[in-house]
């Protein structure tokens, strides 16, 4: 092959220069790219990311203040000592008490005394007289050592045998309804969180449709040339999981520049979320590993969806 | 032996009529061919049925011994690979460069730059295009890309080269050349079919001539 076939038209012979010292640029990308479906898809994708960043936060911030409200409720019972007729409130108080000390695995008793249970009434009753002529029980707060705990059942029966005027209060009821509340809250959050990965994925498909759809000439050429589905995948994938990386990471620092600003100016939700901000190190550091999979999962889910949507069109196209 | 062959093949698009009925016909292996008719005759169907562009609506097409109708498509592009096609609009793609066009069969292949540049710059300098090898179609002339065409076509050595109207845009003198280039390919071993209706082509290069006229076809020498 050494016949030079033609030398004389060129009106753009001068635009490179020639010669074998020329530096040849090869490498360019085969499938150029469609620049605005993947804009649309990053804005998009990142929009749902920061959204599933606020899912995320949410019911982490919800799991940790159940977890510790919980642990709160479980670790105290209070005894009552009924202020019924004929109940010698003070003798029953003392014996109560003295039945707690003295049971294994209470870490301490306290009785409550009768101006601090009319603080506790006084949202409710009012200032007034009226708490003097109410026959207020008699609480007793008492701490559980949970490491090892006693048996709240035995103590309960032990109560009722030698103190009928006590009652034991577990609040399991409201443990029970904390843990109810906290369970809704969870698959909530698990389903809005499959719902943004739903739409997310449905964007991708139609994403790589349109980018598919806008290379169409250049795809014929390379399956004429006898590309596999393979090397056009590849081509075109590495940006899909590339958009997908980039709308994670771009949602996820959203979110968490939310959760900074919800943590500044808003002193309810400041101790929780103070705790979920600033503990990288403690407890907390779960949270951050979830915000980080945000991004990961955009980019699994770019990978995937754009995989088998490519492998479809393709099909459907050649 | 025969390296493509048609029997009863018919071509219709859509529910429309037959553009094409009836076609039976033999490519030797290693022949040169020119296959002709009136513009649209349906050359170009034809032709983009030989590059698997098109499958037919009826009939059996075999390449290089295969009945292409049987094959699986994940089989299609080793087929494909095998073939190299000069299209009409040339077809380049505007974001490579000639060089990048031209090496683009290798790089399909799985090819490394560092094994095919050489190459490459020597098909170009045969096709008189190493001065272009960095500058994209848009800037080339219309001779310039068809040179760049063809060379695509041919870097891969195919079994079979298929040039639909090669020399359509350019002056007769590059089309000689062209010409010269096909046959001498054709001498290297690989056959060659090229669609024209330039009847000075056809009258200087004394080779069998396919001739497409209401759908069917038939041989003239």
């Amino acid at each position: 092959m050494t016949e030079p076939v033609a030398n004389a038209d060129s009106a753009t012979a001068a635009v490179m220069p020639s010669g074998p010292q020329k530096v040849i640029r090869g490498k360019a990308k085969v499938i150029p790219e469609a620049t605005a479906p993947h804009m649309t898809l990053m804005t998009a994708m990142a929009a749902m990311c920061y959204l599933a960043v606020l899912a995320i936060g949410a019911l982490m911030m919800t799991a940790a203040a159940v977890d510790k409200w919980t642990s709160q409720v479980a670790s105290e019972v209070t005894v009552q000592i009924s202020a019924a007729d004929g109940v010698d409130v003070e003798g029953d108080t003392v014996k109560a008490a003295r039945i707690l000390r003295d049971t294994p695995g209470i870490a301490a008793v306290s009785v409550v005394s009768r101006e601090d249970a009319r603080e506790l009434l006084e949202p409710w009753l009012g200032a007034g007289a009226v708490l003097d002529d109410l026959p207020i029980p008699q609480l007793i707060n008492v701490s559980l050592d949970n490491t090892s705990p006693p048996d709240l059942e035995a103590l309960r029966a032990q109560l009722a045998a030698e103190v009928p005027s006590a009652t034991l209060d577990t609040h399991r009821r409201w443990q029970a309804e904390l843990l109810s509340m906290a369970g809704t809250l969870t698959w909530l959050a698990i389903a809005v969180l499959t719902l943004i990965a739903a739409a997310a994925a449905v964007l991708v498909v139609y994403a790589t449709r349109a980018a598919m759809e806008a290379n169409r000439e250049v795809l014929e050429v390379l399956y004429l040339a006898g590309a596999r589905d393979g090397f056009i995948s590849r081509e075109v994938l590495w940006r899909f999981c590339l958009t997908g990386l980039k709308a994670g990471l771009i949602g996820a620092l959203l979110g968490f520049v939310t959760f900074v600003v919800l943590g500044f100016g808003s002193g309810r939700l400041a101790g929780p979320v103070k705790a979920f901000l600033y503990d990288p190190l403690g407890d907390s550091s779960i949270n951050y590993a979830a915000f980080l999979a945000v991004p990961l999962v955009a980019t699994l889910i770019s990978l995937v969806t754009a995989r088998i949507s490519i492998s479809r069109v393709l099909k459907a196209m050649f | 032996m025969s390296i493509v062959r048609f029997e009863n093949v018919g071509l219709r698009y859509g529910t429309g009529p037959e553009v094409l009925r009836d076609l039976n016909l033999t490519l030797e292996t290693g022949s040169f061919s020119f296959l002709t008719g009136a513009s649209g005759a349906g050359k170009t169907s034809l032709m983009r049925m030989l590059f698997l562009a098109l499958k037919p609506t009826r009939g059996m097409i075999s390449l290089f011994g295969e009945n292409i109708g049987a094959l699986p498509r994940s089989r299609l592009p080793d087929m494909r690979r095998r073939i190299g096609v000069v299209f009409q609009e040339f077809r380049l793609l505007d974001h490579l460069t000639t060089f990048e066009n031209v090496a683009l069969p290798l790089r399909i292949r799985g090819g490394k730059l560092a094994d095919y540049q050489d190459n490459v710059m020597e098909l170009l300098d045969w096709v008189g295009l190493d001065h272009h090898a960095n500058s994209y179609p848009p800037v080339l002339s219309g001779g310039e890309k068809q040179r760049a065409a063809i060379a695509r076509a041919v870097i891969s050595s195919p079994e079979l080269l298929l040039a639909d109207e090669p020399t359509g845009n350019v002056d007769p003198a590059l089309a000689l050349r062209l010409m010269k280039l096909f046959r001498q390919l054709n001498q290297f071993g690989t056959t060659v079919l090229i669609a024209t209706h330039d009847t000075h082509l056809l009258e200087t290069f004394d080779v069998p001539v396919l001739k497409l006229k209401d759908g069917r076809t038939e041989w003239q020498t």
